[in-house]
């Protein structure tokens, strides 16, 4: 695949989606900005798993957790910022902010923590068993986050109001949306940095070929374990911006439908490519919408789709448009 | 606290194992022998229990409903294996994980469109409604008392049929050598559809026993499904006994935590947070000790080598 | 009299009922190409896994420049100074060959942790790695996936890899292995040069290759040690060659 094609279908994708809600804005779809909105933020978490996934051949079965958790702070943050009630009084009292600035990198650190509790003992096994545990740590934190009433427990948290960024309307669609374009934009570029430093070379090659990677001396497990914790923080972000989209979090977005659908994004998108996860998410949710609009059961339909896609189209869309550039150019 | 309560919620918990152990057989079957990671069985254990309830709805017979079960649920596994999952044993993890996915989309939403998305309740017979006494002077459902040794004949059925049976030297031989297996001229791939059936079937006997309990609706599969995950992970995937000693494990683990852990925290807290930090722990006990067991054995309790 | 830089004592690994290697010693004196061969069985893998860190022993002392390496891990070893290759050519498949060898580079370095600056256009890397592709005759194919490279051009990219980690002993695990009886004239004139880097651990079963180059040779037969001594001793040696049963040492 040539670099400059594969570029140009990259920047056309990003370009469409900026293009799609400034349209909506100028026509007054506030729907359809939440919608690219929605996309930006899925995308971001998918490109955290995707540095897993895609790059170090992790299959996490598992990042709802993370997703979630960073879901989690940004509601638990804003919730006690707002009844006043001190989250911690030790150290220091700390009674919550509404402040995203604070919020983001409190997110991350919350998501990368646990990722790196999960990603300790999940490491340790691989093959289906890795996919299985991790599926199991994120199924222990959605059975807690059910059963713990403090923070809503079943019924989820809501946060009423968007919390804020200096200088931006955040309850104006457009507004929030451009906020979660440019993190999107953010954490491209940080994972296209990443992908290619002396890391993600160490990454790439722990994928496929582990013994060949201990014998010039680097540690496989250490090397996974960051990208794990990389990849967590990411996906974390997402998650508490999710939470400000919705005003709302509940811990459905800790169940394990959550993990399979940001898996779909990586996957349908194509595996390891640095845009994959955000044609996936794209298309999953335009998908969502158009098939919505036929039939209560769209997710049949998707279902069937998804098959064809894995049993025809394996390397996702990224793959075959890419693939049919090539033989039309 | 009494004995007689304790000793109810063991058997709970042993019924509650035996139900895992219909399930993660076939899981660990399908993936002993073919390889492959099936999140769909839990839909083929929903399509069981609504075989049930619409067989035994439409012929007033609950036993008719619960052969149902069994066809209806093995006749499915069979078309999928035929018409999908086939295709799905050379590809890695990550395109069985999507596939079978996508596969609980459809079926879920399938179901949803032809049963509509309210419950429905099965009745068991009149026979089977009632209690014993057991030794002891304890009541005991009979209901769940002949689920636990159906559940018990079946995990006996399967070991002896993995390890006395043609058949079962066929499934062994085809989980360390495919090669081999077909170069002795078995058929593998009538073979390969064969153990998918009958861990359908399996998984919609349990789901027609367990929707007699509580209720059969649109995913009912998914909870069960996690946990045989975390049975066959616990108990070595691939291995039947491996299997069954960890459905009875995290069945005893489950109830028994769910029961014991509120009592517990009573102890030394009031009694709402006692009960709500105690059920919050008991809900994550099973993947604690799933967590626990990978860490000093990652391949299980009886696994070789992942 | 030298000391060794690598000193094996009493290594012993058993798989289960099967004792693969048992109380073997060894050691590699600065300089020399020292041989270990034996008949399929004997437990020379075994034994070069044992010392690279691949498995765990069940016990033995392995000593590397003075030092006890017995609690270190795998990748430790190999940054310590203990460069392998494989028996079955282990490259990383979908990278090319320069890659493959800025990756041992980077090994070697010690800083993989390094998330920010290009790898591909890092001087520090970029310019050795070039240098020992070249050292190893692979310098036209540079660009070529290590996947598409011919059977012998992988066993020189393990090589250039070897010597990337600019080693102090390389643990060469059959390099000859599907190349043919003599080996390719290129990979024995490279391995004879390797030993001006370092002095070479050789597991190799082309009894023409380990007679042309070893210095000395260590006979392994069913896990035990049979013989150790100079080329000509043990192709000398009539127990050696009964040992061998039908396999041809050369005369």
């Amino acid at each position: 695949m040539s670099i400059t094609k594969s570029n140009a279908i990259n920047t056309l994708l990003i370009a469409g989606l900026l293009f799609a809600a400034l349209c909506a804005h100028v026509l007054s779809e506030p729907f359809i900005i939440t919608m690219a909105t929605k996309i930006a933020i899925f995308a971001i978490a998918g490109i955290g798993l995707n540095l897993a996934l895609g790059y170090g051949g992790l299959v996490s079965f598992g990042h709802a957790a993370f997703f979630g958790i960073g879901g989690y702070v940004c509601g638990i943050l804003a919730s006690h910022a707002r009844n006043f009630e001190p989250l911690t009084t030790w150290p220091f009292e700390f009674s919550g902010t509404t402040s995203m600035l604070v919020i983001w990198p409190i997110a991350i650190f919350v998501s990368s923590l646990l990722a790196l509790l999960i990603g300790a003992i999940s490491l340790r096994t691989t093959g289906v068993y890795f996919i299985m545990i991790t599926l199991a740590f994120a199924q222990m934190i959605f059975y807690f986050a059910i059963s713990w009433p403090t923070y809503g427990g079943e019924d989820g948290l809501p946060t009423y109001v968007r919390n804020s960024f200096p200088g931006v309307n955040t309850l104006n669609p457009i507004e929030y949306f451009l906020i979660c374009f440019v993190l999107l934009l953010i954490t491209l570029i940080l994972c296209s940095i990443i992908v290619n430093s002396r890391f993600g070379l160490a990454l790439q090659a722990a994928r496929q070929n582990v013994r060949r990677v201990t014998s010039v001396g680097i540690d496989v497990y250490k090397v996974k374990l960051v990208a794990f914790v990389i990849s967590g923080g990411i996906t974390g972000l997402a998650g508490a911006l999710y939470t400000d989209l919705n005003r709302f979090v509940s811990p459905s977005v800790l169940s394990w439908h959550t993990s399979g659908e940001i898996m779909i994004f990586v996957i349908l998108g194509g595996v390891a490519h640095l845009f994959g996860p955000l044609a996936g998410a794209a298309l999953f949710i335009v998908l969502e919408f158009v098939l919505g609009g036929f039939t209560e059961y769209w997710q049949m339909w998707l279902g069937a789709l998804l098959l064809l896609v894995v049993l025809y189209a394996p390397k996702g869309l990224m793959g075959a448009l890419n693939a049919s550039w090539r033989s039309h150019g | 606290m009494t004995t007689t309560l304790i000793i109810e919620q063991v058997l709970n918990g042993l019924q509650f194992g035996v139900m895992l152990f219909l399930m993660a057989s076939g899981l660990t079957l399908v993936f002993g022998v073919m390889g492959l990671i099936n999140l769909a069985h839990g839909s083929l254990y929903m399509v069981g229990a609504f075989a049930c309830a619409a067989v035994a709805a439409a012929t007033g017979s609950y036993w008719l409903g619960l052969a149902a079960s069994l066809v209806v649920a093995a006749m499915a596994g069979a078309i999928v294996e035929l018409l999908i999952i086939r295709k799905l044993y050379s590809r890695g993890h990550l395109d069985q994980v999507l596939a079978t996915f996508a596969l609980i989309l459809v079926f879920s939403e399938g179901t949803r469109w032809l049963f509509g998305s309210f419950p429905l309740y099965l009745n068991v017979p009149e026979i089977l409604s009632g209690s014993v006494e057991l030794p002891g002077g304890i009541h005991y459902s009979l209901f769940r008392l002949l689920i636990i040794v159906t559940g018990a004949l079946i995990a006996l059925f399967l070991l002896a049929l993995i390890h006395k049976t043609r058949l079962g030297i066929q499934i062994r031989a085809g989980e360390s050598d495919r090669e081999m297996i077909s170069a002795l001229g078995v058929n593998i791939d009538r073979l390969y559809t064969i153990v998918f059936a009958l861990g359908a079937a399996l998984a919609g006997l349990a789901g027609a026993m367990v929707g007699s309990l509580q209720s059969v609706q649109v995913g009912m599969g998914e909870p069960v499904l996690i946990l045989a995950f975390v049975v066959i992970v616990i108990g070595g995937i691939g291995s039947i006994k491996g299997a069954l000693v960890g459905a009875v494990l995290v069945g005893l683990v489950d109830t028994l935590g769910r029961f014991l852990l509120p009592e517990l925290f009573a102890i030394f807290m009031d009694p709402a947070s006692a009960k709500a930090i105690g059920s919050a722990l008991a809900s994550m006990l099973i993947y604690m000790v799933m967590a626990g067991v990978l860490f000093f054995r990652p391949t299980g309790l009886f696994g070789l080598n992942a | 009299m030298v000391d060794p830089i690598l000193r094996v004592k009493g290594a012993t690994k058993h798989f289960g009922a099967l004792v693969a290697c048992d109380h073997v010693d060894f050691d590699l004196k600065p300089g020399e190409i020292h041989a270990v061969i034996g008949p399929n069985g004997a437990g020379k893998s075994t034994f070069i896994k044992l010392v690279a860190g691949e498995h765990v022993p069940n016990s033995g002392e392995f000593q590397f420049c003075g030092e006890n390496i017995g609690a270190l891990s795998a990748a430790q070893r190999a940054k310590a100074g203990l460069a392998r290759t494989f028996q079955v050519s282990s490259v990383v498949n979908e990278f090319n060959a320069l890659q493959n060898v800025l990756l041992a580079v980077q090994g070697a370095s010690g800083e993989t942790f390094s998330f920010f600056k290009s790898a591909m256009r890092d001087d520090e890397l970029m310019g050795p790695a070039t240098k020992f592709l070249m050292r190893a005759g692979l310098e036209d194919r540079s660009s070529v996936l290590a996947s598409d490279l011919s059977h012998g051009e992988r066993r020189q990219l393990e090589i250039a890899m070897a010597l990337a980690m600019e080693p102090k002993v390389f643990l060469l695990d059959e390099p000859m292995a599907g190349i043919g009886p003599g080996g390719s004239k290129v990979l024995t004139d490279i391995l004879d040069q390797l030993r001006i880097e370092a002095p070479i651990l050789l597991v190799e079963h082309d009894m023409q290759v380990v007679f042309s180059l070893a210095d000395r040779i260590t006979v392994l037969v069913e896990g035990r040690n049979f013989v150790t001594g100079s080329a000509e001793d043990v192709r000398k040696n009539p127990d050696v060659k009964k040992a061998y049963l039908g396999e041809v040492v050369p005369e």
